[in-house]
């Protein structure tokens, strides 16, 4: 039940957004990215998630690996991606349902880049909830959200710089110019200055909210912004069926549009992307765009699987790793090529036994799957394969991995750093 | 443009009751859905005849019609000429016929052939799990079970080849055999099979498992399943010539006929494709099931046609369309929809499985008009729940641990 605290705070949230929604223009931070080409520093590369670098290696063998036992505490739980930044790969352990937040010491570890060798490794008691992100001010900081609600930045020896207590479960932060944007497991958008100042909040909207308390879990994924605005997604739990809403704010915290997407097989918001003319959304295992000043639906792609990846994009095609990657054409959805993951239905005909999902970075007219890549224009395997020896071997159950990518990589302009649920993290150059 | 559910605007809440209102006035059956707002009446009834007087597959001929030749037929109201135990602690599938002798499996650990006219077992032979329907073809009976594919002699039942690679489920695709190649839906890919010797001819892998028993016409093959395309692959060496998207998984089988492609997806529609080019012909959405707090798709399970209509089986209903333009023509409500319901039509005749109030029935409907010509209530040695298939002047059904021959 909802206190009567909660509903005044939540009613004086909704009239702040009003005002900032008809008042003067909302400020627009200066974010400008410079696209480097020596660090991947939040989840989506860039602000918009594009997940498109510059550059990116073109072949590559096993450099070096840290094992998942190696580290003290060790780095169980759900590998996030790696960042990168500095020199450094970042890669954090978030507790999940295996790994529960409440008897799971969640590691953040941070391992050079050239060697392999292990700087440092923090234990959060409490569990995280999202990747690491390096902020984007050039401070070297690395923000990481809490299954707690805390937000905390640390820097680049290990330190604790300060902490944000938000509230909620906190995912994935991503960096956009002197500000960082979570979203928190209860679906409310927060903007925090770079040295951990709290400077608005956004509720998610909806009546059920009042019924349900605005706290109650939702599924949500990382914001992405642009000079626009800022854009999040979450799942309503209460009702509508196979649903997800997608919301644009802009840097005021005063929404611009709302939009429910059906999400045929699966209801999770997977991932977004935008860039000048499109919004992409992952939610279950279809890929939507959306005009991202209006939310209006321009197509949707059902790849069939009840789950996929977040989407990347470069100036030609569109790139989501479900079962199968594929290839979709911008303007229209229409694929382009896959690569078939060969990956066998389960005893259950549950297609999604071992499939790609992770993010897949795009540079240079190749894109990135696992431990090789593939050419962007026509899906040919430039190097690595599904059936690399190392990649299979482990002891594989398809169920932890549910919705979780078996390796999950990023790349700069000589190298690819990626998580793998077995082999923790590998360096492949 | 999606075929997903939208809710009613006022203005077309007001339009689907002036549609109602009219159908009411031309006294067709049912309610028109709000969906399909096509103000067509059904066309003339002009089926195409078909040459086949076997049921070589689930659904008859390889290109998945469940149409036959009239003449094979029967005549006038039916009756039951024989039954023939097949004891099974499981189930039963689509029997298939061919050369006057009927193939069944117990879904268990036996593998029967029948003859037509006595209903005397020609052989059997023990064979674990056995799955989908059969397929017959060529003097070779394909049979696709838990864990392999297996061909036998159709007139001895000797094993001719195994495939320990190739496995299939209950609810899964059935094999096709057309001409010299063995057709098998299996993990994420189509196989093509040289009948005789079980070597993979070829394999177009989507990445996706199918439970859609693919159609083969002439030298291309049409497959669909859960990676949500429909396909035509050359029958030669699996080349894609075409693919439609649609924007559901599809798990009914695949039909063609005068050139349509037929298939129904998990969305509720039912879908017309120009054969040669892929290019979409019509839709048809199934009217959706509503309940309390909300819509769910109809899913087609089951395609038939006749060259004039298209016959789409639901787990509740019948539902026919014109194949010129997707236009409905009747509805029948008592269709008994299970794992293994199919749908016969041959000489202006539809055999369906169908519901009653003392169990199931097998229902003989007239094509044009859907009016039921025979209803014929199961009994304690036989239902008719498996089937039916049709051939050289029988019905065969099976169900309650017996196959059954009505003419």
């Amino acid at each position: 039940m909802l206190s009567r605290r909660e509903v005044l705070a939540a009613g004086g949230a909704a009239l702040a957004g009003g005002l900032a929604g008809c008042g003067s223009s909302p400020p627009t931070p200066d974010a400008t990215f410079d696209a480097p080409t020596t660090a991947w520093p939040t989840a989506g590369y860039d602000p918009q998630a594009t997940g498109h670098a510059p550059a990116g290696p073109t072949e590559g063998t096993v450099s070096w690996s840290v094992s998942r036992s190696s580290a003290d505490p060790p780095l169980y739980g759900a590998l996030s991606p790696p960042v990168v930044a500095d020199g450094t790969v970042y890669v954090a352990g978030l507790a999940t349902h295996y790994y529960r937040p409440d008897d799971f010491v969640s590691p953040l570890a941070a391992i050079d880049a050239a060697s392999g060798s292990l700087q440092w490794v923090e234990g959060f008691a409490d569990g995280l909830g999202g990747s690491p992100a390096v902020a984007g001010d050039g401070s070297g900081t690395v923000v990481i959200g809490g299954y707690d609600g805390t937000l905390h930045a640390v820097g680049s020896d290990g330190s604790s710089e300060w902490t944000a207590d938000l509230g909620g479960r906190l995912g994935t932060p991503m960096a956009y110019g002197d500000r960082l944007y979570v979203e928190s497991g209860s679906g409310r958008l927060h903007a925090v200055g770079s040295d951990g100042s709290r400077l608005w909040a956004a509720d998610r909207p909806g009546p059920t909210e009042l019924l349900v308390g605005p706290d109650e879990p939702v599924e949500t994924t990382m914001p992405v912004a642009d000079d626009r605005g800022v854009y999040a997604a979450f799942t309503p739990f209460e009702r509508e069926r196979e649903a997800v809403v997608v919301l644009g704010y802009d840097h005021g915290g005063g929404r611009r549009w709302r939009t429910v997407l059906d999400g045929r097989y699966g209801r999770s918001p997977n991932g977004l992307a935008v860039t000048d003319d499109v919004l992409y959304a992952t939610v279950g295992g279809t890929v939507y765009a959306l005009d991202p000043d209006t939310g209006e639906q321009r197509w949707q792609f059902v790849t069939g699987s009840a789950v996929a990846g977040p989407p990347t994009v470069d100036d030609e095609r569109v790139y989501v790793g479900g079962k199968n990657l594929y290839a979709l054409s911008r303007s229209e959805g229409v694929e382009q090529w896959r690569v078939v993951n060969e990956a066998p239905p389960s005893y259950d005909r549950d297609p999604t036994a071992l499939p790609y999902l992770a993010r897949p970075p795009v540079a240079d007219g190749r894109v990135y799957i696992r431990t090789g890549a593939v050419s962007a224009a026509d899906g040919t395997r430039l190097w690595g394969g599904d059936a690399d020896e190392w990649l299979r071997s482990g002891n594989y159950f398809a169920e932890p991995y549910y919705r979780r990518p078996v390796a999950s990589p990023v790349v700069t302009g000589d190298a690819m750093y990626l998580t793998h649920a077995h082999h923790g993290v590998v360096k492949v150059a | 443009m999606t075929d997903t559910g939208k809710r009613p605007t006022r203005r077309r809440l007001l339009a689907s009751l002036g549609s109602a209102a009219v159908i009411g006035a031309a006294g067709c059956l049912g309610t028109r859905s709000e969906h399909n707002p096509t103000s067509g009446e059904c066309p003339k009834y002009d089926p195409v005849e078909p040459a086949t007087t076997d049921w070589r597959g689930v659904m008859g001929p390889a290109t998945n019609t469940g149409a036959v030749a009239a003449e094979a037929i029967p005549k006038g109201d039916l009756g039951i000429d024989w039954t023939v135990p097949v004891e099974t602690y499981v189930g039963h599938h689509v029997p298939v016929v061919a050369d006057d002798t009927v193939y069944v499996h117990d879904m268990d650990d036996e593998l029967s052939a029948v003859d037509a006219e006595t209903g005397e077992r020609v052989w059997t032979r023990p064979l674990a799990d056995p799955e989908p329907a059969p397929a017959v073809g060529g003097g070779t009976l394909v049979v696709v079970t838990n864990a392999e594919t297996h061909a036998f002699d159709a007139a001895t039942g000797d094993r001719r080849w195994k495939r320990e690679d190739l496995d299939g489920g209950i609810f899964g695709a059935s094999p096709i055999v057309a001409g010299d190649t063995v057709y098998v839906q299996s993990g994420v890919a189509t196989h093509a099979l040289a009948r005789s010797t079980g070597e993979t001819r070829w394999r177009a892998a989507t990445g996706f498992p199918s439970d859609s028993t693919p159609a083969v016409d002439g030298d291309t093959v049409y497959t669909a399943g859960d990676d949500t395309y429909v396909r035509a692959l050359d029958t030669a060496d699996g080349t894609e010539r075409w693919r439609a998207k649609t924007s559901a998984r599809i798990a009914c089988n695949v039909s063609i006929v005068e050139g349509t492609v037929l298939v129904g997806t998990a969305a509720g529609n039912v879908l017309g494709f120009d054969a040669e080019s892929g290019e979409e012909r019509w839709r048809y959405r199934l009217e959706p099931r509503k309940t309390r707090d909300e819509s769910r798709p109809r899913r087609p399970e089951t395609i038939a046609t006749d060259g004039s209509r298209v016959y789409v089986a639901t787990d509740d209903r019948l539902v026919t369309l014109a194949l010129a333009d997707g236009t409905r023509c009747w509805d029948n409500r008592n269709y008994a929809g299970g794992y293994a319901s199919g749908i016969a039509v041959g000489a202006g005749k539809v055999f369906v499985p169908t519901h009653d109030d003392g169990g199931g029935a097998m229902t003989v409907l007239d094509a044009p008009t859907g009016s039921t010509q025979q209803e014929l209530i199961g009994d304690k040695r036989q239902r008719f729940d498996i089937g039916p298939s049709v051939a050289g002047g029988g019905v065969y059904f099976a169900g309650r641990s017996a196959v059954v021959r009505l003419s």
